[in-house]
């Protein structure tokens, strides 16, 4: 076995049950989908490692990646619903930014996945994944940061300067009629 | 007295991976140490991962990291240049829109062969008919240095990456060496497949294009050339 593919094997084993779930629950449950999205992002890792510059730890590059991929996905099929109110950001508080229900159905957040599917076209991997934590998973800016290995401050104005473009990008899909 | 919030689940996965550090780190297993539905949960990762790892066993995608063989491509190489003269170019060809600095010059010619068994190379006619499992490998002559992608909408309406496999950028591409590394291997979605090959003189952006393929356009962004072939999968 060759030194590559025994790294490939490591890493496979290591975070790819993490990247399949991940998958999986943005797709709603596609295990096809999710099955593609994580050998894509096992590939493209792979293929790019060489050229990825800077300190991310594996896991944190291939949650981004897995969530972008999944998104991606979604937003070819996506509908605007409306579901994600200001967008609005609260980085001094405790608890988390939303409350939709993920079980019993999951209807809302469903939703509200696919309206940010359409709010995150042309976002890079690191804003798109920050965006679905907060504002569709209802995760603590805290609690990004340490998902992501990034600080709570940088999580803050990513997530400041997401809002205010997507606030724009809400109003013309609101006005476009396509709710 | 309210419950304690559970541990996201991002948190619980990059503890479980083993990939948490710090005050994080700290927190995740104060939590777990607090909490038996925690540690049930976590117990219940680990299961699904042991699950998942059986019946999706690495080697399958470790398989397609395999770069083919120099000689076998060497010797096939010569074989693609007599075909593609013998046969003339049968490739569809379109000029970017031109935007002064990027106008490009010459022409862009795209295209596909496939493998058949003993390694020899058949160069695909526009409409030829391919297997699933089948071989294909592209060459793509540029006017000059720069980025190089092949993309594909598949006969069920799928954009996807072939070049470079799976990736977002396109790979840079110096104009002379026409042969594209690695090869793929169709997959069983039939019908009509129509592949791409990219071209600009800048690196750019592959989402966008493989929506504009997902809704049945064109590729088509400034600065970029295209040409594209089409086969039937059966």
């Amino acid at each position: 076995m060759s030194d590559a593919t025994t790294r490939f094997n490591e890493l496979y084993r290591r975070y790819a049950p993490a990247v399949h779930r991940r998958a999986l629950s943005l797709l709603g449950g596609d295990a096809a989908a999710a099955q593609d999205v994580t050998q894509d992002v096992f590939l493209g890792y792979f293929r790019a490692e060489a050229r990825l510059t800077g300190a991310a730890q594996p896991f944190t590059v291939l949650y981004q990646m897995a969530t972008y991929q999944s998104v991606d996905r979604l937003r070819a099929r996506a509908r605007w619903h409306g579901k994600l109110g200001a967008l609005s950001l609260d980085e001094d508080a405790e608890g988390p930014a939303a409350q939709l229900p993920a079980d019993a159905g999951g209807v809302t957040r469903v939703e509200a996945t696919h309206d940010l599917a359409l709010l995150t076209k042309g976002e890079d991997e690191q804003t798109l994944t920050c965006a679905v934590l907060y504002f569709v998973e209802g995760y603590t800016t805290q609690e990004i940061a340490d998902t992501l290995d990034l600080s709570r401050k940088t999580v803050g104005r990513a997530l400041a300067a997401f809002g205010a473009r997507a606030r724009k990008r809400a109003e013309r899909l609101t006005v476009k009629g396509t709710v | 007295m309210s419950e304690p919030r559970p541990i996201p689940d991002a948190l619980l996965e990059r503890y479980l991976a083993g990939a948490l550090t710090g005050e994080a780190l700290a927190r995740v297993e104060r939590a777990l140490a607090d909490s038996p539905s925690e540690r049930a949960r976590l117990d219940a990762l680990r299961a699904d991962s042991a699950a998942f790892l059986i019946s999706h066993p690495p080697g399958k995608i470790a398989s397609r990291l395999a770069t083919p063989r120099r000689p076998r491509w060497l010797w096939w190489v010569p074989v693609v240049a007599v075909a593609s003269a013998a046969l003339g170019v049968f490739i569809v060809q379109r000029e970017a829109e031109a935007e002064a600095e990027a106008t490009v010059k010459g022409s862009l010619v795209f295209t596909a062969f496939r493998q058949r068994e003993g390694g020899a190379a058949e160069a695909l006619k526009p409409g030829a008919v391919v297997r699933p499992g089948d071989r294909v490998r592209f060459s793509v002559r540029a006017p000059g240095a720069g980025f190089v992608a092949v993309l594909s909408r598949d006969g069920a309406g799928h954009a996807s990456v072939y070049y470079p496999f799976a990736a977002s950028q396109p790979a840079a591409h110096d104009g002379n060496e026409a042969l594209l590394p690695d090869a793929i291997r169709l997959d069983d979605v039939l019908g009509a497949e129509r592949v791409w090959a990219l071209f600009s003189a800048r690196p750019f952006e592959l989402s966008p294009l493989l929506r504009q393929l997902e809704r049945g356009e064109t590729p088509s962004a400034t600065g970029l050339s295209t040409a594209s072939l089409m086969w039937t999968k059966e």
